[in-house]
């Protein structure tokens, strides 16, 4: 029985069911299983599989954003039941956003897919944030890894006010700042002192494992 | 369909008749049942006042079919758009293509290094002189100095503009505060508001945000637009899969429905304001995520755009043709470049957008620029086919021929001779191999180079007036003072 029911977690991340994730996460639950059990033996060996099948051409972006969402509604479910000093066991928590001026999305977006199947905890504040309310959500999520994207040349600027604004609140030394976006170069980045840049969603990948080992 | 057919010698039609309309019928089923987001507030009302559908919490304007019909209605079909210089000046219209450089960049590679660096001043000043020394690129587009302060930029590329060429000038703002001060350096170049209005010495372009969001700065340039009456490019750009639908004729819908709601944004506070249709809709790599911009199916979408504005609206288009993703002037970005101009273009597209770009925009070249050059005059010769008549059928040669050597000294060579169009390319090389070799096995790339070193070393534009350059600057000190 328990076997199955992690058996069925896994396939609803692979097929990409996130309603289903979600109702057999409650299950499992209900069926006194162990939370943490199922992210690791349910819902982590159906992502990995995921991530297989993108690497090798079977998969593309569309099947790995589903099969993290369907791992999302089932971590909704089963991130409240874990019990005490539980934690399911992630690289990194990261907070990504598009900054102040700002509405595109989509490569934030990928790259918050990729790091999601790749072992990383992602909280996605959407776009046109301010360094504020970039520096709220570090706060509250606890992350070690912020990701700034910006398309335009006019507000990759303020990816060094976020950078400035960490300073400035003291938070600079605990996070690593990562930043993309087209017109954003790995000169730019160093000239407003990221710790990382990656050029697209899957080199963004490497860059946060390489500062998840440096944070640590 | 609120037009007729109005096009001369479409040679590429990929679309059929019913498809047209059902893009058509799709774009006002979209626009009046899942409605367009307005990210701005008087835009919302005059919307609301009109008859739409408004919910001004979600900013979800539901746009009827009647209000959308008297929009296309008043969009004119062709206009001027004059340059510095009226030698320069351009009647765009059915069966007129021309061509405009790649503008927006802030990345060039050095002709020197062949590394990537940033633009500075000079470069955009080179970078519009060669724009003007170009036979078959008709307007210049700007790009962007990163040794100019950030909040002035733009007005300060565009006074560098009017004096660095006298052709028209397709400008982009980078902020929003600018705006106000574009309008009235144009008013002073071109001496007075109605010379303006007359002749517009530059286009606008602002793009839309797939999906469904039209943000406030379009609306704000649409509507400065209407009051001086200069053309805007609405530069639709969803991304196949990602920000529109995955299939090409979902996105082509995308991107109608964008323009159709700018176009009516713009015709119900300025009825009459010229439209052009300029999307770039991108294709989404689905292993990467990479927009791309040089595939096949982003060339397909550019004739298809074009054959869609022409035959459901009667509107101008401005396609890309050239475009490549590649990040160097090599065999790619040839094939690239040319199928993406000789489809659209052969669709009839009215300004062919691109020269000079690299790695799908976002880099410019000035080698790139004169070979993309030499791209749009070789499609101009194609599109120009040939004639076939009595005279062009030369049967008194024929006749002559069975009798002698050849034609070559025939009196209907010699009468034709300057007449029977050829194009004579100037980067082209038909040498043979040993004097090719001898020459230093020069590319067309290297050949590029080499034309680019002297234009830039000897070219000079007609200068601006002084009085006309001072005018300008002290625009620019004002803004300045407030927004540096």
């Amino acid at each position: 029985m328990k076997e199955e029911l992690l058996q069925k977690l896994s396939q609803a991340v692979v097929e990409g069911e996130p309603e289903e994730a979600g109702e057999l996460a409650a299950r499992a639950l209900e069926n006194g299983l162990n939370p943490l059990e199922c992210i690791t033996d349910g819902l982590t060996v159906g992502i990995r599989e995921v991530g297989q099948k993108f690497s090798c051409g079977d998969y593309f972006l569309p099947e790995l954003i589903i099969g993290a969402e369907a791992m999302k509604a089932a971590l909704e479910v089963l991130e409240p039941a874990l019990i005490g000093g539980q934690e399911r066991e992630v690289i990194a928590n990261v907070v990504l956003g598009t900054v102040e001026g700002d509405l595109h999305e989509i490569g934030k977006t990928l790259v918050g897919t990729m790091l999601t199947a790749n072992g990383f905890k992602v909280t996605d504040i959407g776009v046109d944030k301010s360094a504020s309310e970039f520096i709220a959500a570090i706060k509250s999520s606890e992350a070690t890894i912020v990701g700034a994207s910006a398309l335009l040349t006019t507000t990759m600027n303020q990816q060094r006010s976020l950078i400035e604004a960490l300073e400035k609140v003291g938070l600079r030394q605990k996070v690593k700042v990562m930043v993309g976006g087209a017109p954003v170069t790995k000169a730019f980045a160093d000239e407003i002192g990221a710790d990382g840049y990656a050029e697209d969603a899957i080199s963004a990948v490497d860059i946060a494992i390489r500062l998840a080992d440096a944070a640590a | 369909m609120s037009k007729t057919k109005a096009i001369q010698k479409a040679m590429v039609r990929y679309i059929s008749d019913e498809g047209i309309e059902k893009i058509h019928q799709g774009t006002l089923t979209a626009m009046e049942e899942t409605g367009v987001k307005v990210l701005h507030e008087g835009g919302l009302a005059m919307l609301s006042d009109a008859g739409a559908n408004v919910d001004m919490k979600s900013q979800i304007a539901r746009i009827p079919a009647n209000l959308i019909e008297k929009s296309l209605d008043t969009v004119p079909s062709s206009f001027v758009m004059g340059g510095r210089e009226e030698k320069n000046d351009l009647m765009i219209q059915t069966g007129k293509v021309y061509g405009r450089n790649g503008g927006g960049p802030g990345s060039i590679v050095d002709i020197d290094s062949n590394q990537v660096r940033y633009v500075e001043e000079r470069d955009v000043r080179d970078h519009a002189r060669l724009v003007d020394a170009m036979e078959h690129i008709h307007i210049a587009a700007p790009v962007y100095a990163k040794d100019m302060p950030g909040n002035t930029r733009d007005i300060r590329v565009l006074k560098a503009l009017f004096e660095s060429t006298s052709k028209h000038i397709n400008m982009r703002l980078l902020n929003l505060h600018s705006l106000p001060y574009v309008m009235r350096m144009a008013e002073v170049v071109a001496g007075s508001r109605d010379n303006l209005r007359q002749r517009p010495l530059i286009t606008m372009l602002e793009s839309p945000i797939a999906p469904l969001k039209i943000p406030d700065v379009l609306v704000e340039t649409l509507w400065a637009c209407g009051e001086h009456g200069i053309p805007l490019e609405i530069c639709s750009m969803p991304i196949t899969g990602a920000t529109g639908p995955i299939t090409l004729a979902g996105s082509l819908l995308m991107s109608n429905i964008e323009m159709v709601t700018s176009i009516v944004l713009s015709q119900l506070a300025h009825p009459g304001t010229p439209i052009i249709f300029t999307p770039r809709i991108m294709v989404m790599d689905m292993t990467t995520g990479y927009s791309l911009t040089g595939s096949v199916e982003n060339a397909l979408l550019a004739a298809a755009g074009v054959q869609l504005a022409r035959e459901a609206y009667n509107i101008p288009v401005n396609m890309h043709g050239p475009y490549t993703d590649s990040q160097a002037s090599d065999v790619q970005a040839g094939i690239e470049n040319t199928y993406f101009t000789l489809l659209p273009g052969l669709a009839g597209a009215n300004i062919l957008t691109g020269s000079g770009h690299l790695e799908g925009g976002l880099i410019i070249s000035f080698s790139q620029l004169l070979i993309d050059n030499e791209l749009l005059g070789l499609f101009e010769r194609a599109a120009a086919g040939f004639e076939v008549n009595d005279e062009t059928l030369g049967l008194d040669a024929i006749a002559r021929s069975i009798s002698a050597d050849n034609l070559l000294a025939d009196k209907h060579t010699r009468k034709h001779l300057r007449t029977s169009r050829r194009y004579y390319p100037k980067l082209l090389t038909r040498e043979a191999r040993e004097r090719w070799v001898n020459g230093g096995s020069l590319t067309m790339a290297d050949r590029a180079t080499s034309i680019v070193r002297e234009l830039l070393s000897s070219y000079e534009p007609t200068p601006l007036p002084v009085e006309t350059s001072l005018a300008l600057q002290e625009i620019i000190d004002e803004a300045s003072a407030k927004l540096d």
